[in-house]
């Protein structure tokens, strides 16, 4: 049982982690206007 | 009534040229997919510094992907060995450091995080990664019993002993003779009980060295030197001094297996006395 919850945990904080980075580097730069890249976020 | 159950050996563990696919670890290719349209946009947009963080970055995820899923392929032949060294490379250590720095690359320099952010980014991914598919084992496994054998020396053995039985067989499919295909098969798994023997018992190594070392090597010449003999010329006499041989070794091995079993030293040294004057007189050793 514990095995199972170590490894849920581990898989939400691993596709959390990588997909949120992946994810936000891909709407930053979509966001971003030619040849520059925005340091943060754009709301 | 009380029933007893008795639980059966696990089967040895047998090395396959080519493993079976594993879907394990695949998820880490698809996970950083979006660092893909994100490398695209980049380049539609003529924005280089975008190519090369979220290019570089989805290329540190396949590498990591690669070595994830070679570090599990060596876990799992280290967990179906009984007795193993511990994996020389560790792959899945490595694959977790990488997508740590992926991480915490794409999150400060494509996201655009502070740095600090990133690092803790990058902590979670490694996190999350010995969570999901842990660290690679460190640990030799040896079953009790070694006899100031270690695992390394069984390993070494083993293996040297299975790369010869993979050498009659390939033999053995260059033979077209269905009696004696029939018999050089019956020879390797004998040869293979021999070593499931063994690795219950690493003392047998001892006793079981001058046949795995000498013999069993006698035994891939001799059926190596047929199969590249009769593809050439077809001679009764030749066949049949195969034949002969082939059914000393059968015998020599199953007897071999039986003292083995039986823990009959002497007898053992003096069958392959006999079976080394014939291998001799055939000119195999």
């Amino acid at each position: 049982m514990l095995k199972i919850i170590k490894k849920l945990f581990g898989l939400t904080l691993l596709i959390s982690t990588v997909g949120i980075a992946t994810y936000q580097s891909m709407v930053n730069i979509g966001a971003a206007s030619n040849n520059e890249i925005v340091p943060k976020i754009s709301n | 009534m009380q029933r007893t159950s008795i639980k059966p050996n696990p089967k040895r563990f047998v090395k396959e040229p080519t493993p079976p696919m594993s879907l394990k670890g695949l998820m880490l290719f698809f996970l950083p997919l979006a660092a893909l349209p994100a490398t695209v946009i980049a380049f539609g947009k003529g924005n280089l510094t975008g190519i090369f963080i979220n290019g570089g970055g989805y290329a540190l995820y396949l590498l990591a992907a690669i070595l994830l899923r070679r570090g599990l392929h060596q876990e799992a032949e280290y967990s179906a060995r009984r007795i193993s060294r511990a994996p020389k490379w560790s792959f899945k250590f490595y694959a977790a450091l990488l997508v740590m720095l992926a991480t915490s690359w794409i999150a400060w320099l494509g996201a655009g995080h502070t740095m600090m952010v990133s690092v803790v980014f990058g902590a979670g991914a490694l996190l999350g990664m010995y969570l999901t598919y842990g660290f690679d084992p460190r640990r030799e496994k040896m079953i009790g019993g070694s006899h100031g054998y270690s695992a390394d020396e069984v390993t070494d053995t083993i293996t040297a002993a299975e790369q010869i039985i993979g050498h009659i067989e390939r033999a053995n499919q260059r033979i077209n003779n269905t009696e004696f295909n029939n018999r050089i098969l019956t020879i390797c798994q004998d040869a293979r009980d021999v070593l499931e023997i063994i690795e219950q018992d690493p003392g047998d190594i001892r006793r079981a060295r001058k046949f795995l070392n000498v013999y069993l090597d006698g035994a891939r010449k001799v059926s190596e030197g047929y199969a590249s003999t009769h593809e050439r010329m077809a001679s009764d006499e030749l066949e049949e001094n195969f034949r002969e041989i082939l059914v000393t070794i059968e015998k020599v091995f199953k007897e071999q297996k039986q003292k083995l079993l039986e823990n009959d030293f002497f007898d053992l040294d003096v069958q392959m006395e006999v079976l080394a004057a014939q291998l001799k007189r055939e000119g195999v050793l």
